[in-house]
């Protein structure tokens, strides 16, 4: 089932070159961003993933679809570097990131927004909270602006008003969305979307991301 | 685990039930279970708390989530350390007066007073309502969060689990713990020296003689030292046990309400 899902892997040669380093391109012009090779992940007795290629190139929406417990939420924690392959690697620029240092890792990690199935909103936190977590961590702005950025998030979602509330007030539909708000906060290069139809609403992501949207 | 549930169950079969049929049946291989099981809780334990240690300088991090949960443990066990205090400074008072009665001075009263209030009944107190009402708590919260991949989402936005969650509860306890032990001690002696004045012959001078006359500066550190380490140990089992919560509802309460959290509480 993954195997419609390798436009470019014929290049694959590419990877093991710095040629791809100096050129940051592939031939016809497909500039590969994250490429999977070769992931394999068990549980126990259970087998997950067994070899998954896949490469996803810039600006391009991927989406993988499968029937449930195959193995799509765990593909993508794998993506994100939360959980470890037996074997495999998730190349991104070139560099393997489930072999890198954890530092390293959480500053690849502030690339990524990532929505995750069940929404995984903290509920000591308010909707604002929830939002403005990364910003107010990672990033040096002013109070004022990142109330704008999350109001523009959650608007974003079709969201206003909801900023003062816990997550136990939301109904599940509104609590994917303001995952969803919390993914693009930081402005992500990239979006991992965990099942984007439970949102009820189609949301579009925002222009210019690479995205991978999981359904 | 399903194979001792298994051999327990065969045997309640066969009539030799009870918990113990199968540490007689293989204790060697039960014994070389408990070691391992035991090792990797050691194992995992020394790791978190090197990792802990190493969260230390991500201080923009754990900064509000530690203040937050300072609050927490001075909201949640403040009133109740104040009227366990005041019974532990009367007991005192009370049961030192009765046994001291026409055997040594009356101002005895307030030695025993300075020493069992600062040494053992301080820190344990604030100890006591710590595992109680802070220990299962921190548990269930942090089981809850990793079972509802909350700590997986903290992940994803790239901040450190470990200083954002665990840290600031475990400093938060072992700078709490000092702060409710001299609380406590300073309600338990005026509890007991009111007592005192008030169901006995001592006055208020006799008292604080006696309490002054052996008085350490050792005992109120040592009693602040010991309430460190009960803040730390209390708070670090309760991180554990719900940082590696696992298996949904059920595994937040085993969290909460495990093995390791218990003979703590009995302490
Ligand atoms: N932490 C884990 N421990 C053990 N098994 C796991 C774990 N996470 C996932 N699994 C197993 O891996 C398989 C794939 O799980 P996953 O959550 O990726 O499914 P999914 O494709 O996202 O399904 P759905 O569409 O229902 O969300 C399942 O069979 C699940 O039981
Ligand atoms: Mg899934």
């Amino acid at each position: 089932m993954w195997g419609g899902l390798q436009p470019v892997s014929g290049y694959r040669l590419y990877h093991h070159t710095d040629l791809r380093l100096f050129l940051g391109l592939y031939p016809f012009g497909v500039l590969v961003l994250i490429e999977l090779m070769g992931l394999v992940k068990s549980f126990g007795e259970l087998q997950v993933l067994g070899g998954v290629d896949l490469s996803i190139s810039e600006g391009k929406t991927v989406a993988i679809i499968g029937e449930s417990g195959c193995g799509k939420s765990v593909l993508l924690k794998i993506i994100i570097g939360l959980l470890k392959p037996d074997s495999g690697s998730v190349l991104l620029d070139g560099q393997d990131i489930t072999k890198i240092k954890y530092k390293e890792l959480v500053e690849i990690r502030k690339r990524f927004g990532m929505v995750f199935q069940g929404s995984a909103l903290f509920d000591s936190l308010t909707v604002d909270e929830n939002v403005g977590l990364g910003l107010r961590r990672h990033t040096r702005i002013s109070e004022e602006e990142i109330r704008k950025k999350i109001g523009w998030c959650l608007s974003h979602v079709g969201l206003e008003g909801v900023e003062d509330k816990y997550p136990a007030q939301l109904s599940g539909g509104m609590k994917k969305r303001v995952a969803f708000a919390r993914a693009i906060a930081m402005d992500p290069q990239f979006l991992l979307y965990d099942e984007p139809n439970t949102g009820l609403d189609p949301i579009t992501p925002p222009e210019g991301y690479t995205n991978l949207l999981i359904t | 685990m399903g194979g001792a549930e298994a051999n327990q169950l065969k045997g309640k079969a066969q009539g030799t039930s009870g918990p113990l049929s199968h540490i007689a049946m293989n204790p060697i291989s039960f014994i070389g279970k408990e070691v391992i099981k035991f090792s990797f809780h050691l194992g995992r334990m020394v790791k978190l708390l090197w990792e802990i240690l190493k969260a230390v300088p991500d201080f923009r991090t754990y900064s509000k989530p530690l203040a937050k949960q300072m609050l927490v443990i001075g909201n949640r066990s403040l009133t109740i350390i104040f009227f366990i205090s005041i019974l532990a400074g009367m007991t005192v008072s009370v049961q030192t007066a009765y046994n001291l009665k026409s055997y040594a001075p009356l101002y005895f009263l307030g030695s025993t007073m300075e020493k069992t209030i600062f040494l053992e009944f301080g820190p344990l107190l604030a100890a006591f309502i710590l595992v109680g009402k802070v220990g299962a708590t921190i548990a269930a919260e942090l089981g809850t969060m990793r079972v509802t991949e909350q700590i997986d989402a903290l992940e994803s936005l790239a901040f450190n689990p470990v200083s954002y969650l665990i840290l600031p509860r475990v400093v938060a306890g072992m700078i709490m713990v000092p702060v409710l032990t001299i609380f406590a001690d300073a309600v338990g002696i005026t509890a007991g020296w009111l007592t005192s004045i008030a169901k006995t012959n001592v006055t208020t001078r006799q008292f604080f003689y006696g309490f002054k006359s052996v008085y350490q500066t050792f005992d109120l550190s040592f009693g602040l030292i010991k309430a460190v380490f009960f803040g730390l140990t209390i708070t670090f089992v309760s991180c554990y046990e719900g940082y590696y919560a696992r298996q949904g509802a059920e595994g937040v309460g085993r969290a909460a309400t495990s093995q390791w959290l218990s003979p703590l509480s009995s302490y």
